[in-house]
């Protein structure tokens, strides 16, 4: 998929006027996808596919829903089979969420103050996904002034 | 297909497992719990068998060839990540075994085997060291 292919079917979401309001991650997830859309199977070297139309434009929807102002500069990475991982890692606490299509979110959140783990797979009820976010932007508040990126 | 397969003994646990990490995207980051630059947990994720086999290339045996480290690359720019054998076979939720499987590209290749969770890849990621780090381009 190229970039303006992307671009062309995110239009109806997210125009131009929509993405420099949105917020920094948004932002930032959607350059990192527009990214993602040069590439081609194998960038990996070990046969990795390249990310799915249907797991970029599913991630760009997920920002859209569950990203608020306080969630911090998420990492952006392909994953070899076609998904995208966004993920976080704070003093204290690691997330990840692998977004493999519209209805399947593979979600990891730990936070090592608490000893609280979430490994789950979320379809269309995505509770866990949202509690997981209230801790991570409770998590970036606290932080705030300390080394990690917060988006304002 | 795990069950019919046994751990290579001959892989010692003090043996490095190199596996390759791309340039171009990306797949590095800082990581707050280890205060390094590391890969990425989808550096270890497997594109076909739901993560249960992991391509690694075998340090000693690639060394022992006469092989460098840059040579395991083999893309220009990559970066090369090492775990020791002995921290995939026993530090995960579910045990993993090693096993060679040699390819025509990398005769020193082996498989880590065995259910990963979200987690376990995670642990992986944070255990690699990065002993070449890759030429990010951005």
């Amino acid at each position: 998929m190229t970039s303006l292919a992307l671009v062309a079917q995110v239009q109806p979401f997210q125009d131009t006027t929509t993405l420099k309001q949105s917020n920094p991650a948004c932002r930032h997830v959607y350059h990192k996808l527009q990214e993602f859309s040069h590439l081609s199977d194998n960038w990996d070297s070990y046969g990795a596919l390249a990310p799915t139309s249907e797991a970029m434009l599913s991630a760009l929807q997920l920002t859209h829903t569950i990203f608020t102002k306080e969630t911090p500069l998420p990492d952006v990475f392909p994953v070899p089979n076609g998904s995208v991982q966004i993920e976080w890692s704070l003093a204290g606490l690691e997330m990840e969420i692998e977004v493999v299509s519209q209805d399947k979110f593979i979600l990891y959140f730990e936070n090592f103050e608490t000893d609280e783990l979430i490994e789950e797979v979320c379809s269309i009820e995505f509770s866990s996904l949202v509690r997981a976010m209230g801790y991570l932007h409770e998590k970036a508040l606290s932080n705030l002034g300390s080394r990690f990126r917060l988006a304002n | 297909m795990t069950a019919a397969r046994r751990d290579d003994e001959s892989i010692l646990d003090e043996d490095g497992l190199l596996r390759r990490v791309p340039h171009w995207p990306n797949m590095t980051k800082f990581c707050h719990q280890t205060g390094t630059l590391r890969p990425s947990s989808a550096c270890f994720k497997d594109k076909g068998t739901g993560d249960t086999e992991v391509s690694v290339t075998l340090e000693n045996d690639l060394l022992a060839s006469g092989k460098t480290h840059n040579d395991a690359t083999q893309m220009q720019g990559f970066g090369l990540a090492k775990l020791n054998a002995g921290f995939a076979r026993t530090k995960l939720s579910n045990v993993q075994i090693i096993n060679r499987s040699p390819e025509e590209l990398d005769p020193h290749h082996a498989l880590v085997i065995g259910d990963k969770t979200s987690r376990d890849l995670k642990k992986l990621a944070q255990a690699a060291e990065l002993i070449i780090p890759p030429d990010i381009r951005d």
